[in-house]
């Protein structure tokens, strides 16, 4: 009787750490070579549809956008600027160019003492580790 | 439930076991007289024999009635009424008691707002059909429009609330809402010939809300959200751009940390704290609007 009961804890406990790491996306693991900035805007301009701050494929004004910037970008370290573009790795990963005006360091409004660094996601995507 | 949906099954078992009782009953009427007055096994194999021959079959009438089950079983999914199609449910010429057969209550969720029910819920207003046929036209799936008017206002045309500027069914900013109203304009021209163009107007912000929400889901599209669902265009819907950050944040990220640019009173005017992680953000907002949350926003 001993044995079956054990199995049967054993399950369970894997089960719930199976959904434990299911759950949510999470941080895989930090990119180095990147640092964290974020656009430049005033808060109404944040939260403004009407405002927003293209990426283009190469570091021209004239290239073609590819879309819109995320309110937190993941800059190529160190910045280093051509033609007044930085290079910057989008969600997807697709490397792409920002206007070196567009961005600053990263600080929040809402938590100031918070620090960021790109990451890759556990969905694959490049996102950010947040931490104090 | 469980108890509900056995019942119904027991019913119709009852009255079938109840043809085969009757059938029992005649043969037993037969034997049991010779069975009873037998005093040996010979006697009794006889007569059984006899019997047997002699018994006229049992048939039901028509194939065994078909049990048809009247309450939804706990985990199943709920049902959700396709596109284009008119309410069947929508009580206007009905009680209007609520009782009915819906299914609420029943997902333990505490939710009244799944998919079908924030179709429902839009489909009871004047302009709900109108609003779908916008959605539809835009490029939209219905149930992220009624999501939206769902969790704004409940699908009523109310007024603003608090501080903010923001009013109607679809709780949209004026600024916002012109903008968006245009932008719908250019994608559906036929919409000035069906709409006002006021922000007053429910099916007009309706098409304003649909082509905001389409430019929130082509945002994070590109962003490399393939598909993005109505819980992920929830936040541009909240915060404007800022708010597509939060279809790809890390569920354990504060939303002060994943929009740094918003306000602590842009996140009080949408009941958010800035210490709130977006795992906490997209359960809440989920809870509201049921399982219409994960479903597409764009219409393939």
């Amino acid at each position: 009787m001993r044995q079956p009961f054990a199995t049967a804890i054993a399950l369970f406990v894997m089960t719930g750490v199976h959904h434990a790491e299911a759950a949510g996306v999470h941080v895989v693991r930090r990119i180095p070579g990147y640092t964290c900035m974020m656009l430049n805007e005033t808060p109404q301009q944040a939260v403004d549809p009407r405002v927003q701050i293209p990426v283009r494929a190469e570091p021209k004004s004239e290239s073609p956008p590819v879309g819109n910037a995320m309110p937190v970008v993941a800059v190529k370290a160190p910045l280093q600027s051509v033609n007044g573009f930085y290079e910057a790795l989008f969600p997807n990963g697709r490397r792409v160019w920002i206007g070196a005006n567009r961005v600053v360091p990263y600080h929040s409004l809402g938590d100031p003492a918070a620090k960021c660094a790109p990451a890759v996601m556990s969905n694959g995507l490049v996102g950010f580790d947040y931490y104090h | 439930m469980i108890i509900r949906f056995g019942g119904v099954g027991c019913a119709a078992g009852r009255k079938e076991s109840s043809e085969k009782r009757a059938g029992r009953q005649a043969l037993a009427s037969r034997w049991l007289p010779l069975i009873e007055a037998g005093s040996g096994g010979l006697l009794v194999a006889a007569a059984l024999a006899g019997a047997a021959a002699a018994q006229t079959p049992v048939t039901s009438n028509g194939p065994p009635q078909e049990v048809i089950p009247q309450v939804g079983e706990v985990g199943m999914p709920n049902f959700t009424m396709p596109s284009g199609t008119t309410n069947p449910s929508d009580g206007s010429g009905g009680s209007g008691d609520g009782s009915g057969t819906d299914t609420g209550g029943g997902d333990g969720s505490g939710s009244n707002a799944s998919g079908s029910d924030a179709l429902n819920t839009m489909l009871n207003q004047p302009w709900g059909i109108q609003a779908i046929n916008e959605s539809e036209a835009l490029g939209i799936n219905p149930s992220a429009v009624a999501a939206t008017c769902v969790v704004e206002s409940g699908c009523q045309n109310v007024g603003s609330s608090g501080a903010s500027s923001a009013t109607g069914a679809f709780q949209m900013m004026p600024s916002t809402f012109n903008a968006m109203y245009a932008a719908a304009l250019q994608d559906d021209p036929s919409l000035a010939s069906t709409t006002t163009g006021s922000i007053d107007d429910p099916a007009s912000q309706a098409a304003a809300a649909a082509e905001y929400l389409k430019q929130g889901a082509q945002q994070i599209q590109n962003a490399g959200v393939s598909d993005p669902s109505v819980i992920d265009v929830r936040g541009y819907y909240n915060f404007g751009p800022s708010g597509a950050a939060l279809a790809t944040a890390g569920d354990g990220e504060t939303m002060a940390q994943v929009m740094p640019n918003v306000s602590q009173s842009v996140f009080a005017q949408n009941g958010v704290t800035p210490g709130e992680t977006v795992g906490q953000y997209k359960a809440s907002v989920a809870a509201k609007i049921g399982n219409a949350a994960s479903q597409s926003v764009l219409n393939s």
